[in-house]
């Protein structure tokens, strides 16, 4: 700090030469005048001194009958001086100032944390739908009122808080704590989700209302929640359990005759860009045809600065050339391509059923090859349904059975 | 427990009205409550005190800071000597 102070008001390098110039060094700070960095050099003393002390010191000088002599001038009076036919500098400074005062009131890194169940991009989506983005004016009239708006858009956050720190705009999300605690007020049936033929029924809690060999339909009771008791009254408790039952379900597939299909060609055009607080540059002049399909793939390297982004960044461009080709079907293909898109189909749709049997039935028509599949499978086919009470209905809390 | 003597080790020149000499290795030097400078040359510097002259010994001797109450003295002391000593 005294640096700067020293070199916005200038100082001066001197010398003193003459009989004594240590009583001459004496007399000054007694006079208070500041000096530092006392050298000897070769018999004379050099010192330091505020540019503006340099008079009274020859003041001084000429009653003590001691020679003083400046040696250098340091300081940004002196420097303004020796440039003063330079306009170029001045208008440079006050340029500088005016852009890095402009600029720093305008936001150029959005920090986004605490987001775990919500999508980071989601996040940032609705922050820059409320005008909380790079390149944005940092000056918000309302926080509260953005606040309240991106906890409306965003759904499950208990609170989000925004602050600005410079040019960083930090948006903390707190989500809500999702109630994993089951409502004790709500109970539940177990019905069927599809139709099939009973197996069996694995009743944990509730009452079985189907038996092994018992067909049935979508929607049908298989574990009730309502109990009789020994003493003929009727308790509600939420029925648990699994219901295993034979069932079929079809899938139909169709592979075309014919399909067309576009790939890269070999070589690609790659341009490189700039994006310079939010306005992007073209770096290269490099054209790509306007008749052909094309895709464009894009990689960028941000300037990280202390783990914040800087709005600098490079983004490179890749402009591939897109070949449509098109390629009759044959019945090997065809089967080929039913199969893989079979087994997709099972990985995702029938995870949770064991596959008994499949039968496959092929039909072709001018445009497709079609192949229908019927599955015969064994699974789980209860699914909870709340049980609807009217007000009249009289729950007696002491029948309650606890396990 | 602290006597008049250990106190008066700690306290400031202020307080003692007596010159207070520190060393820093053999780097730099600080006397509070100067009286002026005696001699200067880039091998000894001569402080006044009210109880006497203190003599540093060395090579590349600076004087970093010059007050009316204290000076500072900065690089390689190989010698201190209190002359004149009350």
């Amino acid at each position: 700090m005294m640096k700067i102070l020293r070199f916005a008001r200038g100082y001066i390098d001197f010398s003193i030469s003459g009989s004594m110039p240590e009583a001459f060094v004496n007399l000054l700070t007694e006079k208070g005048v500041s000096v530092w960095n006392v050298k000897s050099c070769e018999g004379v003393l050099c010192c330091r001194t505020l540019a503006l002390n340099y008079k009274y010191i020859c003041k001084l000088s000429r009653r003590k009958n001691v020679k003083v002599h400046i040696i250098r001038k340091h300081g940004l009076p002196f420097f303004l001086i020796r440039n003063k036919k330079r306009v170029g500098i001045p208008i440079g400074a006050v340029c500088f100032v005016l852009i890095f005062t402009l600029l720093s009131r305008f936001i150029w890194y959005v920090d986004i944390y605490g987001v775990e169940g919500i999508s980071y991009s989601r996040a940032k989506e609705v922050m820059e739908e409320l005008g909380v983005y790079e390149g944005a004016y940092g000056h918000f009239d309302s926080l509260r009122n953005i606040q309240t708006k991106a906890m409306l858009a965003l759904g499950d956050v208990s609170w989000i808080t925004l602050n600005k720190d410079g040019s960083t705009a930090e948006v903390k999300i707190t989500e809500s704590a999702k109630d994993t605690t089951e409502n004790k007020d709500i109970h539940y049936n177990i019905v069927a989700k599809c139709d099939g033929q009973v197996i069996r029924a694995d009743v944990q809690k509730g009452m079985a209302y189907v038996n092994g060999g018992d067909a049935v339909t979508k929607g049908n009771l298989l574990i009730g929640g309502f109990v009789q008791t020994d003493l003929g009254s009727t308790i509600l408790d939420t029925a648990q359990g699994a219901v295993l039952a034979k069932t079929e379900h079809k899938e139909r597939f169709s592979v075309p005759k014919r399909i067309t299909y576009s790939k890269y060609e070999d070589s690609c055009v790659t341009r490189q860009n700039a994006d310079l607080f939010g306005f992007k540059l073209p770096l290269e002049l490099k054209c790509t045809r306007a008749d052909a399909d094309k895709i464009s793939f894009f990689s960028e390297s941000s300037l990280d600065f202390k783990g914040k982004t800087a709005p600098v960044s490079l983004i490179k461009e890749h402009v591939f050339y897109l070949e449509t080709s098109s390629e009759d079907v044959g019945e090997k293909l065809a089967e080929k391509r039913f199969s893989a898109e079979r087994a997709l189909c099972e990985l995702f749709s029938y995870s949770d059923k064991k596959i008994i049997d499949r039968i496959i039935d092929k039909t072709v028509d001018d445009k497709n090859y079609y192949y229908d599949v019927e599955y015969f499978c064994e699974e789980d086919i209860g699914e909870k349904e709340e049980i609807m009470l009217d007000e009249d209905f009289s729950y007696d809390p002491s029948l309650h059975i606890e396990d | 427990m602290n006597t008049e003597k250990d106190l008066r080790d700690i306290v400031p020149f202020e307080l003692t009205n007596r010159p207070v000499t520190q060393i820093q290795s053999n780097r730099h030097l600080t006397v509070e409550g100067c009286k002026g400078l005696a001699e200067y040359t880039d091998i000894c510097i001569r402080i006044k005190t009210s109880e006497g002259v203190i003599s540093a010994y060395g090579t590349e001797l600076i004087i970093s800071l010059l007050s009316t109450t204290a000076v500072m003295v900065d690089g390689y002391i190989n010698r201190i000597e209190f002359e004149e000593w009350k």
